[in-house]
């Protein structure tokens, strides 16, 4: 409980910030965030990642995928709590389902065999509860150590975690393994730092090249995770939930005459690239060449 | 790892009514190190769970039919509204789905011809010149028609390259097309479901607009992720700090390394 405090206070002085954050402008604390996210990356270039390099290297996928599975099912309980709290029946018998049979047939969650014979893999947690019932997502946080969160989504995992310790922390750890406190408190970070380590040996490639490709990582993550999330809310991927409105508009000038830009005047690119193949495959389709049109800009 | 065997393979896949493709995914095992997708994860196991997972299925029998039934419902009441429309967007993107997993599926033929393929799919498929105005929004107007078909044309590589090499790491999968609708602007979004493999149930959303004769994808969003709406705050971002030369200079740049990247890669592999 004493943990709680520092917490309290500065979920306080978020909940100031929260009233500035709008659709339009989400990241109200970007200056701050960008911060902790630099901080962040550089935890991970120097030590996370290396670590997971490591790990990856000795330990091979499926055995990842199981640990990976393990935890996963280790939280369903959560899972299953959040979806009694956003009622929907249906999800709480395909997961009570799941984490029944994931538990005894795939040994204690290691084997996901839920998912081979087509029980679907929800996901829900406390944030996505408050956003069930009209929670705003608050302002964009980068936390550090821990990465990015809304301040809804943040309260939720406080929410989700401090429930997860009494179910299992609480029984398991002082009860069956019978640990003192303090050992509880160092296991459960060690179990928790185990997990992203090896989360981060799994995702090892995915990550290297959204980094690489990305023009500005901060705000490739950012748009990622709150688009995500989103959607996460809504149990929805369509194409509208989880961006910004206007994103198909044109602007109204463009919006008249359709133009296509998608022409290639020149038809070899400049760098020579990347051998014949590519470029002779691609501009045999040359489209109407109306881009050259002078148009008047105001 | 014990393999299961061939007969109670083929009992199983005839009570799920399962595909040559996703039979071909669930056999084939993953190669370590590389793209271990958790979502999903179908992790192999060995032939003692094999038959308790009979027993599950039994068991599970009884109680699955409910969940299968009001997702069914909800699918068919979402396939009716509109259907007219959506039929030809919908048909464009489930015969791609095919002819993109025909062509990984041929796995001895040099990755680099195979991508070329692809992308002179995807090159047919996506209107670039859509996806650029949507990306750069407000700021596309203050462009002049040369830098406008640098954009495309600069843009247009930069994502075939960071789509078409990934899109090639992505094989033993099948698509799902498994819903269509109408969207504002009378565009249509098409939903497609990943079978089998490493992103076993991602969802990916295709956006069309039909502008003059065929249907084009203007957006895609993976798991609610919006390629455009993503592209447009990164580039904002450099739009605010420098001009529009600049985050042009910026994607060429790019586009240079990959190019030098591949080279390397089709040196030493």
């Amino acid at each position: 409980m004493r943990r709680l405090g520092p917490i309290l206070v500065l979920a306080g002085l978020l909940l100031a910030a929260a009233g500035c954050a709008t659709p339009e402008r989400p990241d109200p604390l970007e200056k701050m965030n960008r911060g902790i996210f630099a901080f962040n990356e550089g935890l991970d270039r120097y030590a996370l990642e290396p670590v997971a390099k490591g790990w990856d290297f000795v330990v091979p996928g499926p055995v990842q995928d199981g640990i990976e599975n393990f935890y996963r099912n280790l939280n369903m309980p959560i899972v299953i709590a959040n979806e009694v709290l956003q009622a929907k029946p249906v999800r709480v018998v395909e997961d009570v389902a799941r984490f029944f049979f994931n538990t005894t047939l795939g040994i204690g969650g290691i084997f996901d065999v839920a998912t081979r014979v087509g029980i679907p893999d929800n996901d829900e947690d406390f944030g996505q509860t408050l956003g069930h019932w009209g929670v705003p997502p608050g302002p964009y946080l980068v936390v550090p150590i821990l990465g990015p969160y809304t301040l809804r989504d943040g309260f939720g995992e406080i929410a989700d975690t401090t429930a997860g310790a009494f179910a299992y922390m609480n029984f398991f750890w002082f009860d069956v393994v019978g640990l003192s406190n303090w050992e509880t408190t160092g296991t459960s970070i060690g179990s928790y730092t185990f997990r992203l380590v090896n989360l981060r040996a799994i995702y090892l490639e995915e990550i290297a090249s959204s980094r690489k490709d990305a023009f500005d990582y901060y705000s490739f993550v950012r748009n990622a995770y709150l688009s995500n999330r989103q959607a996460r809310v809504l149990d929805s991927t369509d194409t509208a939930a989880g961006i910004e409105e206007d994103l198909y508009e044109l602007d109204e000038e463009d919006d008249e005459d359709y133009e296509d830009y998608d022409v290639d005047p020149d038809e070899a690119p400049d760098e020579g690239g990347t051998g014949g193949a590519e470029d002779a495959e691609g501009v045999d389709d040359v489209e109407a060449v109306d881009g050259a049109e002078v148009r008047d800009d105001g | 790892m014990p393999k299961v065997s061939m007969m109670s393979k083929r009992s199983m896949a005839r009570r799920f009514e399962m595909t040559a493709d996703e039979r071909r995914a669930d056999g084939v095992m993953k190669k370590s190190g590389a793209m271990k997708g958790v979502r999903g994860s179908a992790v192999r196991f060995g032939f003692a769970s094999f038959v308790a997972c009979q027993v599950a299925i039994v068991l599970l029998a009884s109680m699955v039919p409910g969940a299968a039934l009001a997702q069914a419902a909800a699918g068919g009441a979402a396939a009716a509204g509109g259907a007219a429309l959506t039929e030809a967007p919908r048909k464009l993107i489930d015969e791609t789905a095919v002819k993109i997993v025909a062509i990984l599926a041929r796995k001895s033929e040099p990755t680099e011809k195979r991508v070329a393929e692809i992308e002179s799919i995807a090159y047919e498929l996506f209107d670039f010149s859509t996806m650029s105005k949507l990306v750069l929004a407000r700021n596309w107007r203050n462009l002049t028609p040369e830098q406008r078909t640098t954009f495309v044309k600069e843009f247009k590589r930069h994502l075939s390259h960071t789509y078409g090499t990934r899109l090639d790491r992505y094989d033993q999968e099948r698509v799902d097309v498994y819903a269509a609708q109408v969207e504002q602007r009378n565009d249509v979004s098409v939903k497609t479901r990943i079978v089998g493999g490493q992103f076993d149930g991602a969802e990916i959303s295709y956006r069309l607009r039909q502008q003059g004769e065929p249907w084009k994808i203007i957006d895609v969003v993976i798991e609610g992720v919006s390629l455009v709406s993503n592209y447009r705050s990164q580039f904002q971002e450099v739009l605010n700090t420098g001009t529009i030369d600049d985050l042009i200079a910026k994607l060429r740049d790019k586009n240079f390394k990959v190019d030098d990247g591949a080279k390397e890669t089709a040196k030493n592999g």
